[in-house]
């Protein structure tokens, strides 16, 4: 077998096999198989037989009854366990007895809608029925948009157009929220967060729209294995769900290791690539036969892996290529042929991002090595199945690499196998981004005063209808604006307010963008911008225009600015007492200033100069969980140490809470007051990136003990001395001695005196 | 902590405004008959206001009276909507809408409609006005009563603006769009037919000005009216609302003319000037009527249209004989076209038809490669001074082969010469 020879391969190479921190073996599950529910049609039965299928899967078999009965459900299904048959056989079931009957399915991406489209087609096509299905997208021509409208039996959008194109259009739908019985919301774990807020509200705005036309369809949400897929899944479309979490489909022998790459600089903490080892595994593994998918963070990781693999891994003469990229940026007949080229073999290795993780069929590879941890427990787990087909055994690989979260993996692989997966969290009553859904539900159809959309959203009319932007007559809230509400509101809003980034000269050209909050930091004026290994100076940022220009120069030193970072609490909406600390959850007022930035030489770390930052301060109103540190927390620590560990607990904190969280590192930011005005005693506050919040303070706040434990843990296992960038910030950065009181802290938080 | 200063900490995205800047507006009394000429009439689903005005059928608007709108003639009604008749034109109905935007959509309202009809030897319109949101569906069951004894719908761009617009307001207000029992002709896509060679603009106002012959003084431009009625809404100002009521009536009345217009220039058998013929026959093609529009095209090339004009026209008309089956015209028309002087485009065009016709229908497959190399020669004439179509040179040379074949082979027996000619 070569898995079997390549593992041992792995496992005795002088450089690469010593790194092995965790080689864990999961064994084999047989299938629980259920005969075909009495109700299914004998016509869908027959189908399925022809494909092959002679018997349901358990999970199948309680999802095709729970909905046929008419309830919501969310199923929880590992990759390749069969979940489109889920909604797909109630869905047609129901298409068979009535044709008049709609459903609407919404796919996170346009990729993921197409291959469900070619899938749907297939079974149609097996079952000889007349079944209309298909895309609704920013892609499908003006002239079939009409007959999609109104002959569509099932139509497959995404969020975005249902936002923009379907639902302030719904007269044109007619035809189908008049008759629409089941939404289908597959990879609902996509939806969390900001997008998931927003998301959320869609729905709202949907169901609404539904009820106008008189119809009440069932929800199908499928979602991978997350802590909390019945909460998520009420949470965005407000309604009770059953959920469906027992796994009926088998699963191979697996085994999955954690490789952390050798350290190099212990000083700094820094560790060889991890991009270098996932290259040097993934070759070892192709060079053996073994078919293998490499999972990287981002599209330049891939390419470079790519290029890389293709030394390593020479065509033969005349023969297929072997090495392949997938991502984002290809085309989409480009992507169809390298599916293909997995499916039959051709492609012996991979290197894609999360683009391959989501459910686009191109059957089971033989091994999986994922090029840093993919940020949640969730996507680590739908990467890992990628690997596996049948009974065959799969083996996965987690090169970590140098950021804490990864670190703390690395110290504690228990931790991916015996936790749950992350929670998924959403605020749909986020202030700001339900008024502009309910500027939204406003243009579709007139509000009444009575009815709701999240708590007090008669007095956000009121607002509204003061603005100009909505007329109250009798109790009933017109739109009376020239404006298309819709077009003004993103779902993914990170993109809207990015700042792009041009390099100057004959030929202008973007070479990057920057999320808002980082602008004033990275690439204010005499900034040196660094983007894919080279230098550039920010010659000028043009603030309203949202551009920095920047031009290519080789310098000695780089810039690091200050950010003067002002919290307010607004409002405290929780609080209790715990070991050594009170922890609270509210509202927080936050104003930016970067004020100065240092030139700081890259070899000597020694300052070169400074330069004065004039950009103008930024206020922001966000939801915050926060620690106020009573006495005995730091008993006996001068200022300057107390300083220094509290800044050092934040970097810890911050690292590791996107374990309880589900989300994007930078989704939460930190901020340290040694003696807080609100709450009188030296406070570490972790609050919430985006305006408003999106339900993440209220996971931290209830995860308070084990988050403070996670934190202590990661410090007390980084091998660093005091401190790197791995857990406590790097050493010096917040004064001498930052780890150990943190670690101080932290100890006596926890009631674990021995630090 | 207020919902209003929570959203105006929140970034620029944030709607509202700090309270104080803007101080809310009191209630507005809306009273449109003081200051404006409707009426209230009282209907089963509530109140309705209403402007009522009448014209006889002299009334001169522009050029032409409104009484000609009348004599609009079966030819014209053919091309403008098949199936309407012109004693149906008596019950036409005139519509035009002011809306709340152009955005689209389910947000965006009509707050007035006007429809004018025949009655009583004279022209009556009505402009039903949204005096107030919740009158609307009241407003819509009159609009519909007034569409009730009517065959028709006539418009300017109400195809794809006026009717599906309103067909959303009828849905929302649960009510059925009276629209889909009614022939609809657009103006404004007739208009394009007719005038869209030589008018830069075919917009209402352009039309008005070139072809109908109406002045407008004072008028409030479009992109005003939104904003009119919704300081209406707010603080009752109905005075300047009275702009827009006429604004509306100017637009109806100029959709009477302009459909007498286009009656008449759509009515003509033949018309004099060779591009009146070409915009005809070119409608008659669209419509499918090939036989009219093969005669159309056939009289503009006869008139002189240049040179423009018949590398326009003479592929066209060809196309429309074949699939006729018209040969000898087609021949006729071929063997003209080599004796005039033509773009060279042209020329080349009508040597590959003509060696096609030769091959096929004559089986005369000398003269058909004489055809072919003439228009071989020519192509290379075409290569000196621009890039001539890719695969045309390939097409021709496989044809000469084919036909130095055939002519060596002599004559076989004919199979289904019909079939293998369209091929070609």
């Amino acid at each position: 077998m070569p898995l079997a020879n390549a593992l041992e391969r792995l496992k005795s190479d002088k450089e690469l096999g010593p790194n092995f921190v965790e080689w864990r073996h999961i064994p084999a599950s047989p299938p629980s198989l259920t005969p075909f529910p009495t109700a299914l049609d004998e016509q869908l039965a027959n189908a399925l037989a022809r494909r092959g299928i002679e018997q349901l899967y358990s999970h199948q078999a309680e999802a095709v009854e729970a909905v046929l009965a008419g309830r919501n459900v969310a199923i929880v299904t590992p990759t390749a366990s069969g979940k489109t048959l889920c909604y797909n056989l109630p869905v047609l079931q129901t298409l068979l007895s009535d044709p008049n009957a709609r459903a609407l399915y919404v796919f996170p991406t346009k990729a993921l809608a197409q291959d469900q489209l070619n899938e749907l087609h297939g079974l149609v096509t097996d079952l000889g029925a007349d079944v209309r299905t298909y895309t609704y997208d920013g892609d499908t021509p003006a002239d079939a948009r009409r007959a999609v409208r109104a002959a569509g039996h099932i139509v497959i959008t995404n969020p975005d157009m249902l936002h923009t194109g379907i639902l302030p259009h719904h007269t044109k739908w007619m035809r189908l929220f008049e008759n629409l019985r089941y939404v289908v919301i597959d990879e609902l774990h996509q939806y969390r967060g900001v997008f998931g807020s927003h998301v959320a509200n869609v729905i709202r705005r949907l169901r609404r729209v539904c009820r106008f036309y008189g119809s009440d369809p069932v929800f199908v949400c499928c979602s991978a294995t997350i802590a909390n897929p019945g909460e998520l899944a009420e949470r965005l479309i407000g309604a009770p769900v059953q959920v469906i979490d027992r796994n009926g489909a088998p699963r191979g022998e697996r085994i999955v290791a954690v490789y952390n790459p050798p350290v190099v600089n212990r000083e700094l903490g820094i560790r060889r690539s991890a991009l270098k080892s996932a290259h040097a595994i993934a070759a070892l593994l192709a060079a053996s036969d073994v078919q293998t998918i490499v999972f990287a963070p981002s599209r330049t990781a891939v390419e470079l892996l790519v290029r890389r693999l293709r030394d390593s891994i020479p065509a033969k003469v005349g023969g297929p290529q072997p090495v392949e990229g997938y991502r984002g940026g290809y085309l989409p007949k480009e992507r169809r042929a390298i599916e293909a080229g997995i499916r039959n073999g051709q492609v012996r290795v991979v290197a894609a991002t999360n683009a391959l993780e989501l459910g686009i069929d191109i059957g089971g590879l033989d091994a999986a090595v994922l090029l840093g941890f993919p940020g949640t427990l969730a996507s680590t787990w739908q990467q890992v199945g990628r690997a596996g087909r049948g009974d065959r055994l799969a083996f996965s690989v987690l090169v970590t690499n140098s950021t804490p979260l990864n670190q703390y993996l690395a110290q504690h692989p228990d931790y991916l196998f015996e936790t749950s997966p992350e929670a998924g969290f959403i605020n749909p009553d986020n202030l700001v981004i339900r008024v502009s859904h309910l500027k939204c539900a406003a243009f579709e159809l007139p509000f009444g005063r009575d009815e709701a959309f999240g708590p007090g959203s008669d007095e956000l009319l009121d607002l509204l209808a003061e603005e100009g932007i909505l007329h109250e007559v009798n109790g009933r809230y017109h739109w009376t604006a020239e404006v298309y509400p819709a077009e003004e509101v993103s779902l993914r809003t990170a993109a809207v307010d990015n700042f792009v980034i041009v390099e100057q000269g004959p030929k202008p050209r973007v070479i990057g963008e920057m999320d808002r909050p980082s602008a004033p930091l990275l690439i204010h004026d005499e900034a040196i911008y660094m983007h894919g290994g080279r230098q550039y100076h920010v010659d000028r940022l043009d603030w309203t225009e949202r551009t920095a220009f920047v031009r290519p120069v080789e310098v000695d030193y780089y810039t690091d600015a200050n950010l003067a970072v002002d919290l307010k609490v607004l409002e405290t909406d929780s609080s209790s007492e715990e070991p050594a600390c009170a922890r609270h959850l509210g509202e927080v007022a936050v104003t930016f200033l970067a004020t100065i930035f240092k030139k700081i030489k890259l070899d000597t770390q020694e300052n070169v100069g400074w330069g004065k930052i004039r950009l103008p301060q930024e206020d922001m109103h966000t939801a915050s969980y926060w620690l106020a540190l009573r006495d005995e927390a730091w008993h006996g620590m001068d200022q300057a140490r107390l300083q220094a560990g509290l800044w050092g607990m934040a970097h810890l904190l911050a690292g590791v809470a996107p374990l309880f969280l589900m989300c994007d590192p930078r989704d939460l930011q930190c901020a340290v007051q040694v003696r807080s005005p609100f709450t009188c005693a030296p406070t570490v506050f972790l609050y919430e990136r985006h305006p408003g919040g999106v339900g993440l303070s209220e996971a931290l706040y209830a995860a308070h003990g084990s988050l403070l434990e996670a934190a202590l843990d990661l410090a007390r296992g980084c091998p660093c001395e005091d401190g790197c960038p791995a857990c406590v910030g790097p050493a010096l950065g917040e004064g001498p001695d930052s780890k150990q009181a943190a670690m101080a802290l932290l100890g006596r938080m926890t009631g674990d005196a021995v630090a | 902590m207020q919902l209003r200063e929570k959203l105006r900490l929140a970034p620029a995205a944030a709607p509202v405004r700090s309270a104080s800047t803007q101080p809310p507006p009191a209630a507005a009394v809306l009273r449109p008959h003081l200051s404006l000429p409707v009426g209230r009439q009282e209907t089963e689903a509530g109140d309705v206001w209403v402007a009522e005005e009448r014209w006889p059928l002299g009334y001169r608007h522009g050029h032409l009276a409104l009484g000609h709108a009348l004599e609009v003639g079966e030819a014209a009604l053919a091309r403008l909507s098949p199936g309407l008749e012109p004693a149906d034109l008596e019950r036409a109905a005139f519509v035009d809408v002011e809306t709340t935007g152009l955005a689209g959509g389910t947000g965006t309202l009509a707050f007035m409609v006007g429809v004018a009809t025949f009655e009583d030897a004279g022209l009556c319109l009505r402009q039903f006005f949204l005096a107030d949101l919740s009158g609307e569906e009241a407003m819509l069951a009159a609009v519909a009563q007034a569409l009730d004894g009517c065959r028709a719908v006539v418009s300017f761009n109400g195809r794809s603006f006026d009717v599906p617009l309103l067909e959303s307001r009828f849905i929302m207000s649960r009510l059925r769009p009276p629209f889909e029992r009614l022939a609809h002709v657009d103006l404004l896509l007739a208009a394009r037919r007719l005038y869209g060679q030589r008018l830069e603009s075919c917009r209402l106002s352009a039309l008005e000005k070139a072809v109908l012959g109406v002045r407008r003084q004072r008028d409030v431009p479009g992109w005003a009216v939104p904003r009119l009625y919704f300081d209406y809404l707010r603080h009752g100002a109905a005075q300047p609302l009275a702009d827009v009521f006429r604004h509306n009536r100017l637009d109806v009345l100029s959709l009477v003319t302009l459909l007498a217009r286009i009656g008449q220039a759509a009515g003509v058998g033949t018309p004099d000037d060779p591009h009146a013929c070409l915009a005809l026959g070119r409608w008659d093609e669209a419509q499918g009527h090939l036989s009219q529009a093969a005669g159309l095209y056939r009289s503009a090339l006869d008139a002189g249209i240049g040179d423009e004009g018949q590398t326009f026209v003479l592929p066209r008309l060809v196309r429309i004989y074949r699939r006729l089956g018209r040969w000898p015209e087609m021949e006729r028309l071929l063997a003209e076209t080599l004796e005039r002087s033509l773009p060279p485009r042209c020329r080349l065009e009508a040597l590959v038809e003509l060696a096609k016709f030769k091959e096929h229908r004559h089986r005369d497959f000398v003269a058909a490669q004489a055809f072919t190399r003439e228009a071989l020669s020519l192509l290379d004439v075409l290569a000196l001074r621009t890039k001539p179509p890719a695969g045309t040179r390939k097409a021709l040379e496989r044809r000469l082969l084919r036909l130095r074949r055939r002519a060596a082979a002599g004559s076989r027996p004919r199979r289904s010469r019909d079939r293998s000619f369209g091929k070609c």
